[in-house]
């Protein structure tokens, strides 16, 4: 546990929303505060791990609280906030210029051709993996394609899960762009963007519903999704007609909020959970591609004593339980593989890096 | 003496003189060539000094003596006149007759030898004869002349027709040469036809040979119709030879295919006898030794034989095994069930036979077969293939020890299976029966069996001695006595899952009946009558098991040579029920077939791979036997079909398994270590020294307490999901900026009060109160106080809300979900209730609320803070209404206007709220 180093740095107001901002050369976070009376503000943190110092380098005020970050894949100036202001949900891009304060409003979803249509509360953002100008949200039981053309930003295309689901968030494939994962309910839909249409669908992928999804980096068809009944499941998009994950682990004693695979190695995963508890997953069997047939037999699940490490098998090898209250996001670091924050409810980001012995060698 | 000298010598010339003459003449009569020109001179010449008065008589002395020379006539006479003169050295020529006679030496014999009157006598004599000679010469050729001349004649005329026949001779021989030729050619014409025939002869001949042979496939088959077998084998032996040496041309290639499809077909009916009469064993051996089959096979074909009818023996005992086993109902009746000799198999009208009856009729019968035919083979093979016999009678016999080890160790497990069955048949309630438990699961009665089976097994020695039968009881009683053991604990497991799942299924049904808002003390308690029956099962049956294992120990031949083992092994055995039951347990629970992060995963892997590892063992006895136990693989068939059919197990059943384990952990392991000790003082746990005692009483409890832990979570955890969808409902479903103002709890809190006392309901059948509760009404005031207190601030301190619920926090103990639930009501419920309520609690956080909305959670919460007291004790009560607080905190915080009602407000509003139902 000593050489369990972590960083912390307090914010004054609730948070939910934290993304790793890409470009920079050391590891920087966003977080926006989530506080419905206050004034929000969007904070950049830098971390240095020489001197294993988090502090804020930026703050932008945002005019109302911040639900989600996302910053653009490809401008590391742009980001995407989810807001809600008095019950109104709105979606827009701003440019976070270095030298003023202020956000700059590049654009409103919603406010261009298709202005006036009610377009119900988003949920989730998600930037095109390469193509700099499109993007998609969900919004309750919608999944909408929107292209950005300046100044106004079109709603390209605009689907329907059915009005029994309620979408809750979003997963583009990071190899196939043409796919598209959705939770809505304790269900996952993947979706085809060509006809946008849904092309298949996992039922009860979890017991309760489902918080979120993310795809790996490195291998196509591989993701991971984590729900409300506490679990987090590993999936093969190859093999979801059986509606059977290739590995599943009750991870957290309530639910979890985010999971993410470390964008360097699959085998390193997080996950944030309203128990307090952040985990850590070292999965390299799975990430090997062990593990393909979902039998009992051939899992290699956990025992208490590998939940707290054990080296070769599958499992969370470390469980953070220094927050003290519900942990609503994690996100690695663009440019560290072995370093992840996470966001308490009660503002504190803190900082972790993965113990030695489960990062991965040659990468 | 001269003169008479000279007359003598002339008298005897003159003799010869004469008879020359006399031949002369005849010879010139005949005209016969021989000399006949010379003969009458000389005689005239030597004729002069001879005196005139023996000229006289002298032509008739010759002629005398002529004819007696020529006709060779009887001499006999004037020899025998000489002896008296005696000239022994010259006989002949001194003999008158004889054709050398010298007249010159008879003459100076004569005159040597005789005296001069004797002479003159002699010459008288002489003269005498002399002269009578001559006269009968005379005689004789008058009175012959006739004959003389018709003989010349005679011989003239045949001279002269025999010259003339010389011609016809000649014709005659051409005319016989010429039939001779004809005769030839004739006879040469006829050569041909001669061979011919001759060699059709032969041609015949061997076709009635080959009749004989093509009429064989016909005379074997009628010697087989008619079950003639030794006259088929005759024929067959018969013409085997010409077969084989002809067989395999022209149109005898059929005939040989026949026969020898026939011998194949005759061998396989001897064959056939051999399996079925054994009396005529030897007879039909030689019989098939004669239709030429190597004796290698043949030993095969014997000794196959032989196992068929071992086989046949042991089939029959199945049988009787099977009929057992539906006697007891154990399982549906066979379809064939036949049993030859129901009598002699020792059953009394339907009662089967005891065990003891049965093994030793079994062993009488297989043993006594066994020995007859060895010695047979002995007899038949002398010392050829006693090696392959051996090998047969090794695998006849340890297949018999296989089966009757199964078999016997099988009857008494049966038997007290038996039990468990009626007692789940028998009463409608799931109280198992226990008096079954108490019988010593049949050890005493094997224990016998395996007496008369390890002495019938010695009595082979003699006989087989290679077999070393006696090693082969030791193996039999170490196999029985390893799988009656293995039976045992695997029964027991065995009804212990079987009447969970009798429990499962109860509880589903009674589900949908239950009236979800009915008073839990009219429910009949079927969680607490369930684990007061399983756990005594569970305990009572693996002391029972362990005390009946007294009757081996206590009987020394049994355990002669594996004390040690036989210890290990039944601790070894425990734990492998412990374990299994264990993995069971979490199976059922679903904890397994989902296969999430749980212990149980690799505790099933670990169980799965040591049957596997038992199922390899089982036969070299190297392991504990793997229990003969296919209700089990079906139970697990059940427990994959009831779990993955998606349909969550029961909760109730949950928390029974739970506290099952609990149970076993904290009295199961100990009382059973207790028996252990007592069983076997002194022995298998840590006498080993280096190897580690095969029952780890220490692993058993540590892993039941972590399946006992882990169900209890998935117990907590299945309520609470529960729960949460109730709270959720609670916080989502309304649109909270529009609400109007609360006139009462909304009905959906009884929702939540609803569940957690189905969570109770559960609970409080099997989880302890520890005692606490009742200290309620006096505990909670002050943190009712604290609560309000808490509520109060916040109302006054719009602004700085958020400050003070950090501050508030740093008091307050923090609410931990991960933490370890206690085996207490109180615990259980509210490990329930704190995943409820903080699933509210994210709820809150996600919505935006108004006013009205901010005071109808305000409202709820107030509902709820009174009963939720009720599921908890102090710390954990203060934990939930710390999360109570937490829930209105979040709704301030989500608030535009966070404005609460005062508690007088609150109040009165409550009392005047219509009741929820």
């Amino acid at each position: 546990m000593s050489e369990q180093r972590s960083v912390s740095y307090g914010l004054k107001l609730p948070a939910r929303s934290l993304a790793a901002l890409t470009g920079p050369e050391s590891s920087q976070w966003a977080v926006g505060t989530t506080a419905l009376r206050e004034e929000n503000e969007i904070l950049l943190l830098d971390h240095d791990p020489r001197t294993a110092s988090l502090r804020p380098i930026r703050s932008y005020a945002h005019p109302e609280e911040v639900w989600a970050i996302v910053p653009h894949p490809s401008k590391p100036t742009q980001v995407a906030t989810l807001a809600n202001s008095g019950g109104r949900s709105c979606a827009r891009i701003f440019t976070m210029e270095p030298a003023q304060s202020a956000l700059q409003p590049a654009g409103e979803l919603g406010t261009g051709s298709a202005a006036g249509a009610p377009l119900g509360s988003f949920k989730a953002l998600r930037w095109h993996p390469t193509a700099a100008d499109q993007l998609i949200t969900v919004s309750e039981s919608r999944l909408r394609r929107w292209i950005i053309r300046d100044p106004s930003i079109d709603m390209a295309s605009d689907a329907s899960a059915g009005d029994l689901h309620q979408l809750w968030t979003a997963a583009w494939d990071q190899h196939d762009h043409s796919r598209l994962l959705t939770a809505g309910g304790s269900n996952i839909q993947a979706w085809d963007l060509r006809t946008m249409k849904k092309s298949s669908e996992i039922e009860a992928a979890h017991q309760m519903p489902v918080r979120d999804i993310d795809f790996s980096r490195q291998e196509p068809h591989r993701c991971v999704s984590g729900g409300d009944d506490g679990r987090i499941c590993f999936w093969d998009l190859r093999h979801i007609k059986a509606g059977q994950p290739v590995q599943a682990f009750l991870a957290h004693a309530h639910w979890v909020w985010q999971v993410r695979y470390n964008p360097f190695s699959d085998a390193l995963l997080l996950s944030c959970s309203s128990d307090g508890t952040v985990g850590l997953w070292h999965t390299p069997s799975l990430a090997a591609g062990g593990s393909s047939t979902p039998t009992p037999a051939t899992s290699a699940a956990t025992t208490p004593r590998s939940v707290l490490g054990r080296d070769g098998g599958d499992g969370k090898v470390h469980s953070f339980e220094d927050h003290e209250d519900s942990v609503y996001a994690g996100a690695w670091s663009t440019s560290d593989p072995t370093a992840f924050a996470s966001l308490c409810y009660d503002g504190r980001v803190t900082v972790y890096s993965v113990p030695q012995q489960y990062r991965s060698k040659g990468k | 003496m001269a003169a008479t000298e000279a007359p003598t010598a002339a008298n005897a010339a003159d003799l010869d003189e004469k008879s020359k003459r006399v031949r002369s003449l005849l010879s010139s009569y005949y005209g016969t060539p021989q000399a006949p020109g010379s003969a009458p001179s000389t005689p005239t010449s030597t004729d002069g000094p001879g005196t005139p008065a023996s000229a006289g008589p002298s032509p008739a002395a010759a002629a005398a003596a002529a004819p007696k020379s020529l006709a060779g006539a009887p001499s006999g006479r004037p020899k025998a006149m000489l002896p008296p003169s005696g000239l022994p050295a010259t006989p002949r020529l001194t003999n008158i007759d004889s054709a050398t006679f010298d007249a010159e030496r008879y003459l100076q014999q004569l005159l040597k030898q005789t005296r001069l009157d004797a002479l003159l006598v002699k010459h008288i004599e002489m003269s005498t004869e002399i002269k009578s000679l001559d006269s009968d010469m005379q005689m004789l050729v008058y009175e012959n002349y006739n004959k003389f001349i018709s003989a010349t004649d005679t011989i003239r005329s045949m001279k002269s027709n025999v010259d003339g026949m010389d011609a016809n001779m000649q014709e005659l021989n051409t005319v016989i040469e010429s039939v001779a030729g004809r005769s030839q050619s004739v006879n040469n014409k006829l050569q041909q036809r001669r061979d011919h025939i001759e060699e059709l002869n032969q041609v015949r001949g061997l076709l009635f040979k080959l009749q004989a042979v093509f009429d064989l496939p016909r005379r074997v088959r009628t010697a087989l119709e008619q079950d003639a077998v030794e006259i088929a084998v005759d024929h067959y032996a018969e013409a085997a030879p010409l077969l084989k040496r002809y067989g395999h041309k022209g149109a005898i290639r059929r005939v040989a295919e026949e026969v020898d499809a026939l011998a194949r077909e005759l061998s396989k009916r001897l064959k056939a006898r051999l399996m079925t009469q054994r009396d005529d064993a030897a007879d039909t051996i030689k019989l098939i030794r004669r239709l030429g089959e190597p004796v290698e096979s043949l030993q095969e074909d014997f000794l196959q034989s032989m196992r068929a009818r071992l086989e046949g023996i042991l089939v029959e005992a199945h049988r009787v095994v099977e009929a057992v086993a539906a006697h007891y109902r154990l399982s549906p009746p066979p379809a064939d069930l036949r049993i030859k000799d129901p009598a002699g198999w020792g059953f009394e009208g339907e009662t089967p036979p005891g065990l003891q009856r049965f093994v030793v009729e079994l062993d009488q019968r297989f043993l006594t077969e066994l020995a007859q035919t060895a010695a047979l083979f002995e007899e038949l093979f002398e010392a050829g293939g006693r090696k392959r016999l051996i090998k047969v009678v090794k695998r006849s016999l340890s297949e018999a020890a296989a089966f009757e080890a199964a078999s016997t160790a099988g009857v008494p497990m049966d038997a007290a299976a038996q039990h468990g069955h009626h007692g789940r048949s028998g009463s409608p309630s799931l109280r198992l029966t226990s008096p079954a438990l108490q019988r010593d699961w049949g050890s005493a009665s094997l224990a016998d069996a395996l007496y008369t089976i390890s002495n019938d097994i010695t009595r082979l020695q003699r006989l087989l001695p290679e077999l070393s039968p006696q090693d082969r009881g030791v193996e039999i009683v170490e196999g029985v006595v390893r799988l009656h053991i293995g039976n045992c604990f695997s029964c027991l497991e065995r009804r212990a899952i079987s009447s969970l799942a009798d429990v499962r299924s109860k509880l589903r049904e009674s589900a949908p009946t239950e009236a979800p808002g009915s008073a839990p003390e009219e429910q009949p308690k079927p969680l607490a009558e369930a684990f007061t029956a399983l756990s005594e099962l569970v305990e009572r049956g693996a002391e029972s098991i362990l005390q009946g294992m007294r009757v081996y120990t206590s009987r020394q031949w049994v355990l002669r040579s594996w004390q040690d083992v036989f210890v290990d092994l039944v601790q070894g055995q425990l734990q492998h029920m412990f374990l299994s039951l264990l993995s069971g347990f979490l199976a059922m629970a679903g904890l397994q077939q989902a296969g999430m992060g749980s212990p149980s995963t690799p505790l099933a892997s670990h169980s799965s791979g040591l049957q596997g590892a038992l199922k390899s063992q089982g036969s070299t006895g190297e392991g504990p036997p793997q229990p003969a136990s296919p209700s089990a693989s079906s139970a697990a068939s059940d427990r994959q079909g009831g779990s993955g059919s998606s349909e969550p197990p029961p909760t109730g059943l949950v928390l029974l398994l739970a506290k099952l384990c609990e149970f076993l952990e904290s009295q199961g392991v100990a009382k059973v270590m207790e028996v252990l000790a007592a069983v076997f003082p002194g022995q298998g746990a840590g006498s080993g020294g280096e190897q580690p005692p095969a029952f780890v009483a220490g692993e058993v409890a540590r892993r039941l307490r972590l399946a006992a832990q882990q169900l209890l979570t998935a117990f907590v955890a299945a309520h609470g999901r529960r729960l949460s969808l109730a709270a959720r409902r609670s916080v989502d479903s309304p649109d909270w900026l529009q609400h109007k103002e609360p006139r009462g709890p909304r009905p959906v809190c009884q929702l939540i009060l609803e569940r957690l006392s189905e969570a109770e309901a559960e609970a409080g059948q099997l989880l302890e109160d520890s005692g606490s509760m009742m200290q309620r009404p006096s505990s909670f005031p002050d943190t009712l106080s604290q609560a309000v207190g808490t509520s109060q601030a916040a109302t006054s301190g719009v602004q700085s809300s958020a400050l003070e619920r950090n501050v508030a926090r740093l008091f307050s103990e923090r609410v931990r979900f991960s933490g370890r639930i206690e085996f207490t009501r109180s615990s259980v419920l509210a490990g329930v209730a704190r995943l409820g309520l903080k699933s509210m609690v994210e709820g809150a956080r996600l919505q935006t609320l108004g006013r009205a909305g901010l005071q109808q959670l305000q409202l709820d919460v107030h509902y709820l803070r009174q009963p939720l007291s009720r599921y908890a004790n102090n710390s954990e009560g203060a934990a939930l209404w710390q999360l109570l607080d937490e829930v209105l905190s979040a709704a301030m915080e989500r608030s535009l206007e966070p404005v609460l009602l005062d508690p007088p407000v609150v109040e009165r509003i409550m009392a005047a709220a219509p009741p929820l139902s």
